[in-house]
């Protein structure tokens, strides 16, 4: 099974002006938003990147994309390398991988006509000699929009409506690959499942693989087949969906999972609390970086940064001290799992 | 409600258009015959407006000062603007050198006393409605670019553009369709508010013997006449005030309600 | 019996617009006892903000109550001048906001913010002050006696919202709004800002009118819950028995929408198909009759009527009148 989609030890960084002061303190301003990410998608399949602030999912996403510069690292789409491309090779790239961005109406341009913004995609690409009224209708069909919409402008369209445009214009050229980020984000919680199921359909009349980025873990249960947990810019945990909501190896993926009340009062708060807030990326904690926050921090994760450890299921995580599923007990004081020094 | 306004500037400017254009026709004499004997008149039949010091019709001087008004503030306001803006585009989207040096032009420029420059281009090129247009150029031109840049930084990271971006269009595409038609209106505004400050750099330049050399008319020269000669008759500074007032006007109340139609929150609103 | 912290009855609003005059809250009542937390549950377009501004008296010039009553512990408010009004604010009701850079002033300390909004109380900068770390620890924000020289973007927007709620409850108020305070925040931090208020409240012992749109949240910290749509109250009632027993027909959908609540994967999500009503021609009907499942004759009629339930629920729908006991 040939990967679409492998990425390798990505590291993408932001800033580093060289200042007065840097040059005294000897730190550079530079962040590191992306600090090694490593992972591969298959054809056909749905990917979750999943993480909070600060933890470089959209720089990531981005920089597969094209729009931002890589550091250093690896991305090749269909076996091609698509970092630092060029020219008409870079054009070529964004024909084939699109990305439906986060606010939905501000990411359309607010003087073009929505006819106007879904045929922008084959103008750039000179296909301005289809039938475009054609293709724009072929699309708001796609995407459940009248056509009577087609004549609206930007500020004229419900988040919804807007969103739903978002996805007409990303999958206009029959992308191989689409990136969706948060695609429920400013939506009603009535309207979520409406975009949901219709890049859910999309994907499956289509044939599209999507990589969807969002911090809404309730999103990535019901349309990733697999997910990555990202903390500050790296991976903690890779592996299915359904494994990992089962059982997260990760604290931090505890974490996550429990920072998600259901709506139900009598529910039991299973949840593991963290302390703190996310480091600042210009200040990492040495060691694992999420030992600051661990509620089974030990001696080991302060100084020493783990390894990426796999399972022999395909999960994939970086913990000295991983939790096993099953053995946790949540509602009272979680056991922590003992070392496995048969995995390393 | 601007929409009427808008109405009344329109017809005002196109007003001021035509009579620039069939100047010969509305004007009944010449602007620049001379009759001593006649001078100082009050308007009658004969002369609309009265005569200036020199004996001169002075509405037909006016009508014909028209088209040195337009030519003026609309030639070098749009000039100004081509430039300025496209520059400003440049700085705001290009690389980091360019836009520090191009910076330094936009400042460097800016920082002339407009008569300082005046006199400078005027040794250059010589008394001429050539030099006026010149001053109002590199007055002008440094201030769009500046709005230009600005707004251009501004809405350059903005979701829209990195869409486009993602979709592979280049940067001239994003420059020309994307950013510009975004960033235009305020400029328009302010350049329409401009017209009337460039007629008075013409009629400063004239002044000073640095613009359009007489006898041509200009509502400038006319204004700066008038004044030496303001205790023998009040006409010619009328006369050559009037046309600056009504074209003020007309050009603000345009510029207004074009600013509404630029902007896209306002137009179509359901 | 004391008076309740806030009672709202029979509130109409309407906003004078071009396109004419828009309905955006109808007969809404509610009622917060003192020292309990209520929730709002709506999603865009059913009127919270309009409320809260009503409640404020703070609203946009082109508003109008047209009809209603607004009671701050007994205190009528719609009949107080503005200056009374005034002194209301920050004192026995506070505000905390979704951003809280709308607490914040970017060119001020927090310390300078906090011992400014003190003016009404005795005492010297040095208690001022004191207060104010003290504010800033009980909100657990580290190291406090520092921090207090410290401007409002020197900190994350975490602990910008957990100072903003210090802020509102420094004056112990009788009644805390909360409008969508957590929704900019990331989950971890959303409830740990939860707890935060849960904590702050048992010990202040303030009412909360706790607006969401946050199924979840409103389940673990509300008493009692409202939900509204397209400006009216549909459904009222204890935290337990509408978020398990849900009258109104959108209150049923809406639970049903959350995916969090959907213990299985699921292919197809359910939604609620259509769009919300044009506030300013209102249908003659039930505002909800064109997006309900259940929709039948008298529905599309008369609106129906805020229909009592058994234990202080109710339910404007007629098919909660079909339960009524005669």
């Amino acid at each position: 099974m040939s990967a679409l989609v492998e990425v390798r030890d990505l590291v993408v960084r932001f800033g580093g002006k060289r200042s007065l002061s840097s040059l005294v303190t000897g730190r550079s301003d530079s962040i590191t938003a992306v600090a090694g990410a490593s992972f591969a998608m298959a054809e056909g399949e749905t990917f979750a990147l999943v993480g909070e602030s600060g933890s470089g999912k959209t720089t990531l996403a981005r920089a597969l994309i094209g729009l931002t510069p890589a550091a250093s690292g690896s991305v090749s789409f269909q076996g091609q390398s698509t970092l630092g491309l060029a020219g008409a090779a870079l054009k070529r790239l964004h024909r084939d991988i699109a990305m439906i961005f986060q606010d939905p109406v501000g990411s359309l341009s607010p003087r073009f006509t929505v006819r106007g913004l879904l045929a922008e995609p084959f103008r750039i690409h000179g296909l301005a000699d289809r039938d475009l009224d054609a293709e724009v209708d072929r699309l708001l069909g796609l995407v459940g929009l009248p056509r009577a919409m087609a004549d609206r402008l930007p500020h004229q369209l419900s988040g919804g409506q807007a969103r739903r445009v978002g996805v007409a214009r990303a999958i206009a050229l029959s992308p191989k690959l689409v990136i969706a980020d948060e695609p429920t984000a400013g939506l009603d919680v009535s309207v979520q499942g409406e975009v949901l199921n219709l890049l859910n359909d999309l994907r499956e009349t289509l044939g599209l693989s999507m990589l969807i980025i969002t911090h809404n873990l309730n999103v990535v249960r019901h349309v990733a087949d697999r997910m990555a947990i990202m903390y500050l810019g790296r991976f903690v945990e890779v592996g299915t969906t359904e494994a990992i909501f089962a059982g997260p190896r990760h604290p931090y993926g505890l974490a996550l999972l429990s920072a998600n009340p259901e709506p139900d009062p009598d529910a039991r708060p299973n949840r593991m609390a963290l302390e703190g807030e996310v480091p600042s990326l210009l200040d990492r904690p040495l060691g694992c970086e999420f030992h600051g926050r661990c509620p089974f921090v030990r001696e080991r994760c302060r100084s020493e940064a783990p390894a990426v450890t796999s399972d022999p299921d395909g999960r994939l995580f970086t913990c000295h001290y991983p939790l096993t599923p099953g053995v946790i007990s949540i509602g009272g004081t979680p056991h922590v799992a003992e070392e496995r020094p048969d995995l390393r | 409600m601007s929409e009427p306004l808008g109405a009344v500037g329109l017809v005002l400017v196109v007003a001021v258009v035509l009579v620039a254009i069939f100047a010969g026709v509305v004007a009944r004499h010449s602007p620049i015959a001379l009759a001593p004997i006649d001078r100082f008149q009050a308007p009658s039949e004969a002369h609309l407006m009265g005569t200036d010091n020199l004996g001169r019709d002075l509405f037909a001087r006016v009508v014909y000062g028209s088209r040195i008004a337009l030519s003026i503030s609309l030639g070098a306001t749009l000039l100004s603007l081509l430039l300025g803006v496209t520059t400003g585009l440049i700085a705001g989207y290009g690389p980091r050198w360019l836009d520090n040096a191009l910076l330094l032009v936009f400042d460097a420029l800016k920082s002339f006393p407009t008569v300082m420059l005046a006199l400078a281009l005027v040794t250059l090129v010589g008394p001429s409605l050539q030099a006026v247009i010149l001053v109002v150029i590199i007055s002008a031109a440094p201030s769009y670019a500046r709005m230009a840049r600005t707004q251009t930084l501004s809405v350059r990271h903005a979701e829209f553009v990195l869409a486009e971006r993602s979709l592979g269009a280049g940067s001239g595409r994003i420059i020309a369709t994307h950013i510009l038609p975004n960033i235009i209106g305020p400029i328009l505004i302010v350049a329409s508010m401009d017209i009337p400050v460039v007629v008075a750099i013409e009629a400063g330049m004239s002044f000073l013997g640095l613009g359009v050399r007489p006898p041509t008319p200009s509502w400038g020269s006319i204004l700066n006449d008038g004044f030496s000669y303001i205790r023998e008759s009040p006409w010619p500074v009328i006369a050559g005030g009037l046309p600056i007032i009504i074209t003020t006007l007309g050009f603000t109340f345009l510029g207004e309600a074009l600013r509404d139609t630029f902007d896209p929150k306002r137009s179509g609103s359901r | 019996m004391a008076a309740p912290a806030l009672l709202v009855e029979h509130l109409d609003l309407a906003y004078r617009t071009e396109g004419g005059r828009l309905h955006a809250l109808r007969d809404v009542s509610l009622e917060v006892a003192p020292g309990e937390i209520v929730g709002i549950v709506g999603e865009s377009g059913c009127g919270k903000s309009s409320l809260i501004q009503a409640i404020l008296r703070l609203m946009p010039t082109n508003a109008r109550i047209e009809r209603g009553r607004i009671a701050l512990a007994g205190t009528d408010l719609l009949q107080l001048d503005p200056e009374a009004m005034r002194k209301l604010r920050g004192d026995r009701i506070s505000v905390v906001f979704q951003d809280p850079m709308t607490a914040l002033n970017p060119v001020l300390s927090i310390g300078r913010q906090m011992m400014d909004i003190q003016y009404r109380r005795s005492g010297g900068q040095a208690a001022k002050r004191a207060r104010a770390v003290e504010m800033l620890r009980r909100v657990r924000l580290p190291d406090p006696e520092r921090r207090l020289n410290q401007f409002p973007h020197e900190f994350s927007g975490g602990m910008r919202q957990r100072i903003a709620i210090a802020m509102a409850l420094m004056a112990e108020p009788a009644l805390l709004i909360a409008d969508e305070p957590t929704t900019a925040l990331d989950a971890t931090l959303e409830l740990a800002t939860i707890e935060l208020l849960k904590t702050l409240q048992r010990e202040i012992g303030c009412a909360i009118l706790f607006v969401s749109h946050h199924l979840g949240v409103i389940a673990e910290l509300c008493d009692r819950v409202n939900v509204m749509y397209a400006g009216e109250v549909v459904e009222t009632g204890d935290i337990r028995s509408v978020f398990h027993n849900p009258r109104h027909p959108y209150t049923q959908r809406l639970l049903a929408c959350d995916p969090a609540r959907m213990a299985e994967r699921s292919r197809r999500l359910p939604t609620i198909p259509g769009d919300l009503p044009d506030l300013v021609n209102l249908p003659t009907g039930c505002v909800f009759a064109d997006r309900c499942p259940a929709v039948f004759e008298p529905c599309r009629q008369a609106p129906p009527d805020f229909y009592p339930l058994a234990g202080d629920r109710a339910a404007r729908c007629y098919l909660a009148r079909e339960e009524v006991a005669p």
